[in-house]
């Protein structure tokens, strides 16, 4: 009976690991692709994305050869901007999750290598910023900010680093009873050695994992900050912001609002279809299982 | 033995049933219960008659009395709505009951109103003589003024029956008999005085506005002498801004309780929200046809346009231009536009080189094309081009003015005179050894500001000026403006609302009032000056507007402001709505006439 179920168990371990990397893989295949298409926005775009063409205005997709996807209110073409919008967002995505990466683990490390008092002050601080609604916190920060990218990315960074200080200081607390911890402290090896040895090493999975479905996060509170017109300031193409000027045309010309919600969406899932597989690929209690 | 067996199963199964059933009803009930008490909530707009409209044509007049004589003659089938007394019984009561409500005996069954607006009383106050509050307070029928502009601009009495003018400085204004407030207090010469003094006292944040009353005294029940420090030929108009509403004298808290004289009582308020209105059955100007009215307030113009489609509101105002089509094509909606007083246009900083140079300013009114603007920002429904600072519906703007009609040659020319052309020949204009760049700043709470900048910046960009955006709130533009570090700030005003040119060109023109307007421009011109003094002065109404009309050609000749087009006011209204019509300076919305015809 026993050895039938952990049989069981194992094939559909199996079965979930062939699903979450294919669901992995998928995620990865977008986010490659979007790169791609981001890198390469100035050779593939058919038009300039900036530039206004009054008497081309509000083409709808699919109908002109010069503008596959149409063009907007001011007879900028659309696929040009959702090709450069793809460079704003992958790279507000990228400094974001960087930039509170490094922070959120610094201190992370540091605070539960050490504890104490300073311990207790960093996750007050971790805690009291996550009870509030992050969404909220990021819009108070950036109006308070100006509007533009730069302060949206410092108001996402100062609500982001929190997660990844908050996992980082799990994994030092968990990893401090380990044994090589421990022997590598008996050796009389420094405190910053092993930090950056025998601990930075051991927390990269987690923070990756997290790291990774930040990136779908943060790409869509940025959008949601541009959408509320915090973010980037117009001409510049970017997604939330193309939506919120296709807004009152949404009645009239949905495509307008349909595909940088798309190209939204499209990114955030990729990044959280990684995340999700990563996390699983990753789970140690999965490696015991198998 | 099987028999048995199954049994107590079935029972139990059937128990088990019971659970489910318990738990489905209790669910489909909730969803019953919410789906019934939404049905009920939109019953009444949808199901409203107007009873006694025996011929349902919308109107009750003499032709429905015939109407249902002819149906209890049995010539015609009988309708719903000539039951006018709602007795379930077609009969001559029903004609008298007709009678009676054309003769205003009987109270109009006019129906509910729910109105959609923008902005509405805010600083959780509802005291008219604070800020603008006056203006939503007026729009929802509960004050009025001495003096008010009607739907042609025409300066009318309204709680006056009219004035004497005594000396330069000495009206007399004479007030209507038998009108009392709300509260039943009377209206008379001690209510106007007391309404006015709450305006021109020292704690009111506007009294600088008023500040040429030097007194207010009743010279008996119904006559009110009004003294200004100098001549002011705007005193009369200054009483039509919903800033001067009457208000009773007895009135407890006008913050919390609003008692005017006006067609509509203050029934409830929820600030941001809405504000709810009751007939007023003792209205001085007549029958109100309207039994309630409910007016909500809502920022988002596609919001708006939304609940006016699905039915929630039978009128919106402010809709967004792109919808305009979509609800015009609506068979029960429809669209009525009208030009309003207020005028967008660019702040000019003439201080600042090279656009202190007069032929630089001109240059770019000439690259602007006016009529561009208003088909692509507005969609060519939400706006007229301007000629210059007032549309041609106000009787004071001077029609002679031809503007700065599209001309990218001129333009150019001027510039190359002012020494500003393409010297390295790469498609831009150099000044000074750099790339001609202009930066235009402009808030974004008013939905044609963004897409009217973008289209200037793309038109100024064909004639090769470097043009640079910035989109903030006002805040930021007025701060820009006040310490001088700004090119162009694009802006927009109600450019009368008293129904007086000086309000306007003064504040912005005038060098020598000190108005903050005139210090973002920071435009002096001595004859300007001396024009609007006169004209502030000139009680003459012939001479007074050649004054303004002198000084609105230099205005637009010398651009310290561009002028771009004057808004058209677009409000969508269920067929059902009857007599509504737009009054140009945004200040009265709700009236007598109105009522639900359906």
């Amino acid at each position: 009976m026993k050895q039938h179920d952990m049989c069981n168990s194992r094939v559909i371990g199996a079965v979930a690991i062939v699903k979450e990397s294919r669901s992995a893989i998928l995620g990865l295949a977008i986010v490659v692709l979007l790169v791609i298409l981001a890198i390469f926005a100035p050779w593939l775009s058919p038009n300039d994305p900036t530039e206004v063409c009054l008497g081309d205005r509000l083409i709808s997709p699919f109908t002109e050869s010069k503008y596959p996807l149409g063009t907007d209110h001011l007879g900028r073409c659309v696929l040009s901007r959702l090709l450069y919008g793809a460079r704003v967002s992958l790279a507000v995505g990228i400094a974001i999750v960087g930039i509170s990466t490094v922070i959120g683990v610094a201190l992370g490390v540091v605070s539960g290598y050490y504890g104490g008092i300073f311990d207790s002050a960093i996750m007050r601080l971790v805690d009291a910023t996550l009870s509030l609604p992050s969404i909220f916190l990021a819009v108070v920060i950036a109006g308070m900010l100006g509007r533009g990218l730069a302060s949206i990315m410092i108001a996402l960074v100062a609500i982001e680093w929190t997660s990844y200080a908050r996992v980082a200081r799990g994994s030092v607390l968990s990893l401090m009873e380990k044994e090589f911890v421990e022997s590598a402290r008996s050796l009389g090896a420094r405190d910053s050695y092993i930090m950056a040895r025998h601990i930075l090493p051991n927390i990269i999975a987690p923070v990756i994992v997290v790291a990774t479905i930040g990136m779908a996060y943060v790409i869509l509170a940025a959008a949601a900050l541009s959408f509320l017109g915090f973010g980037a300031q117009p001409p510049t193409p970017e997604w939330g912001a193309m939506l919120n000027a296709g807004r009152v045309y949404m009645r009239t010309e949905p495509y307008l609002t349909i595909l940088p919600g798309f190209a939204i969406m499209l990114l955030v899932l990729a990044f959280n279809l990684l995340g999700d597989g990563l996390r699983d690929i990753l789970d140690p209690r999965r490696v015991v299982v198998e | 033995m099987k028999l048995t067996r199954n049994k107590p199963n079935k029972r139990i199964i059937s128990r088990t049933k019971e659970v489910i059933d318990v738990n489905v009803v209790i669910r489909f009930g909730m969803i019953g219960i919410i789906v019934s008490t939404m049905l009920l909530a939109s019953l009444p707009s949808a199901s409203a008659t107007l009873y006694g409209d025996a011929n349902e044509d919308t109107r009750i007049n003499m032709q429905d009395v015939t109407k249902v004589e002819r149906m209890i003659l049995e010539y015609d089938p009988e309708t719903t709505s000539a039951d006018t007394n709602q007795d379930d019984d077609i009969n001559m009561q029903d004609v008298t009951y007709i009678e009676l409500i054309i003769l205003e005996r009987k109270p109009f069954p006019g129906g509910s109103l729910n109105a959609v607006m923008i902005f509405g009383p805010k600083d959780n106050t509802l005291d008219p003589a604070y800020k603008w509050t006056g203006w939503y307070m007026r729009k929802a029928g509960i004050y009025e003024t001495l003096f008010k502009y009607n739907a042609e601009m025409e300066l009318t009495p309204e709680l006056a029956t009219g004035y004497t003018q005594v000396s330069d400085t000495v009206w007399d204004i004479h007030l209507r008999e038998g009108v009392t407030f709300h509260d039943g207090t009377p209206f008379n010469a001690d209510a106007v005085v007391y309404s006015i003094g709450r305006v021109t006292d020292e704690s009111n944040s506007r009294s600088s506005e008023y500040d040429h009353i030097a007194s207010v005294v009743a010279q008996d029940d119904y006559t009110v002498r009004i003294t200004t420090t100098d001549p002011y030929a705007p005193t009369i108009a200054s009483l039509t801004d919903p800033l001067v509403s009457m208000v009773s004298p007895d009135a407890s808290d006008l913050a919390t309780d609003p008692v005017g004289t006006g067609p509509f009582m203050y029934d409830s308020n929820e600030f941001g929200a809405s504000l709810s209105v009751v007939r007023n059955p003792d209205y001085w100007g007549g029958g109100v046809k309207l039994e309630d009215a409910t007016l909500t307030y809502v920022r988002d113009s596609t919001t708006r346009a939304t609940m006016l489609e699905s039915g929630d509101v039978d009128m919106a105002r402010g809709l967004p231009y792109p919808q305009v089509s979509t609800i015009e094509g609506d068979p029960d909606l429809d669209v009525v536009g009208k030009e309003t007083m207020r005028v967008y246009f660019m702040f000019v900083n003439t201080e600042k080189a090279p656009l202190d140079d007069v032929r630089v300013r001109q240059a770019i009114n000439y690259a602007i094309d006016r009529d561009e603007v208003v088909d692509v920002a507005l969609e060519g429904v939400g706006g007229v081009s301007a000629k210059g600072v007032f549309p041609s519906i106000f009787p004071w703007a001077n029609d002679e003015l031809a503007g700065y009609p599209h001309n990218q040659a001129t333009a150019l020319a001027l510039l190359e005179d002012a020494g500003i052309t393409d010297i390295d020949g790469d498609g831009t204009l150099e000044y000074d050894g750099a790339d001609f760049t202009l930066n235009i700043k402009t808030y974004t709470s008013r939905a044609a500001m963004q897409p009217s900048v973008e289209v200037i910046q793309s038109q100024l960009e064909d004639i090769g000026i470097v043009v640079t955006t910035d989109f903030t709130g006002s805040g930021p533009v007025k701060e820009a403006m006040t310490a001088g570090t700004y090119d162009l700030a694009f802006y927009s005003y109600g450019v009368a609302p008293s129904g007086d040119p000086d309000y306007y060109l003064t504040a912005h023109f005038d060098s020598t009032a000190g108005y903050k307007e005139n210090g973002w421009t920071r435009y002096s011109n001595a004859t300007v000056d001396s024009l609007l003094a006169s004209a502030r002065e000139e009680m003459d109404l012939d001479k007074r507007k050649d004054y303004y009309d002198q000084a609105q050609a230099i205005i637009v000749e010398e651009s310290p402001e561009m002028f771009i087009f004057h808004e058209k006011e677009l409000v969508g209204y269920d067929n059902k709505v009857i007599g509504y019509e737009i009054y140009p300076n945004e200040i009265t919305f709700l009236t007598k006439n109105m009522y639900i015809g359906r």
